[in-house]
């Protein structure tokens, strides 16, 4: 479970670092990998249901506590991710074009993309150093320790060849 | 199975109401603009010059030259509000990577200064409580 999390989570950083940057990907990647990166998000929001209803039911009950933060700060990315989507889809020129829709897009929509757009980067930061200890803990055990024990076993090989390899053995 | 449609629908819910707050706040926005001149809806003499797809002679004064002046391209394409996403329609350049990794140190610096204060709320925090039983002790 913790696994799985872990590798959602690093897919919808990279997707989401690749679509904070149309000039990278392109105007048609940007748009499908955004509207990829909103069911990854649910994905994401369904795995931490539980901590989601839990830390709801008792947000006005307890007063300062890291999680309540946590809880902010996470509605204020959820309202500025959907801002992102919402207002991408209005402006957009490669999906609903393909779909064959067209819709009036304003200028508000487009300040509201780019507005949100900066505002979920620095939510995403603050969103991703309130849960620190846990992203450290994941990267420590599925990311470092397998590739230290790797170069430890890459070490440790050589010697047994040494040792098969002398004579008379 | 059912749970998970259930959280899903309730998930979508949230999005949709903040998608609908948006849309009341887009358009109020976009009606105010409609009264610029060059914007569709205006009625100003700026917007009866403005070339038009029924009258395409007239020239623009918009800066974009796209029909509707504001809306409709008066802004350049790759301008400032399109963060040059003209210039990306391709994608793919080696330069454009830096772009993403400032994006990602952008995170990076928020995420270490966030980290810092909390560490530095925390030792101040234990600091407080290592000292706090000392005083009471002096004080009984």
């Amino acid at each position: 479970m913790n696994k799985k999390n872990f590798v959602i989570d690093i897919i919808i950083f990279l997707a989401f670092l690749v679509a904070m940057e149309p000039n990278f990907s392109g105007v048609a990647v940007h748009e499908w990998l955004s509207l990829a990166l909103a069911a990854t998000i649910v994905v994401h929001l369904l795995l931490h249901w539980d901590w989601i209803i839990t830390i709801g039911s008792q947000f006005f009950k307890k007063l300062w506590h890291t999680s309540r933060l946590k809880f902010v700060v996470d509605i204020l990315l959820f309202i500025s991710v959907v801002a992102i989507m919402i207002s991408g889809i209005m402006i957009s020129r490669v999906i609903l074009p393909t779909l064959g829709v067209e819709i009036q897009s304003g200028m508000a929509w487009r300040v509201i993309h780019s507005t949100s757009a900066d505002l979920s980067i620095l939510l995403l930061g603050v969103h991703f150093a309130l849960n620190w200890s846990w992203v450290w803990d994941k990267c420590k055990r599925y990311i470092f320790s397998p590739i230290g024990r790797l170069f430890k076993h890459k070490t440790t090989q050589p010697a047994i060849a040494v040792i098969n390899d002398e004579p008379g053995s | 199975m059912l749970k998970i449609l259930f959280r899903t629908v309730m998930i979508l819910m949230a999005a949709g109401i903040v998608a609908g707050g948006l849309y009341l706040y887009a358009s109020n926005t976009n009606s105010g603009m409609s009264n610029f001149p060059g914007e569709r809806g205006g009625s100003t003499s700026d917007q009866v010059e403005a070339p038009s797809l029924t009258n395409p002679e007239v020239p623009s004064t918009g800066r974009g030259g796209g029909p509707g002046g504001l809306h409709g391209g008066g802004f350049e394409e790759g301008g400032f509000l399109e963060g040059g996403m003209e210039r990306g329609r391709e994608g793919g350049s080696l330069l454009s990577w830096l772009g993403v990794l400032t994006q990602a140190g952008k995170i990076a610096v928020i995420t270490i200064v966030i980290a810092v204060i909390q560490i530095i709320v925390k030792t101040i925090r234990r600091k407080h409580s290592q000292t706090l039983p000392q005083s009471t002790s002096v004080s009984t």
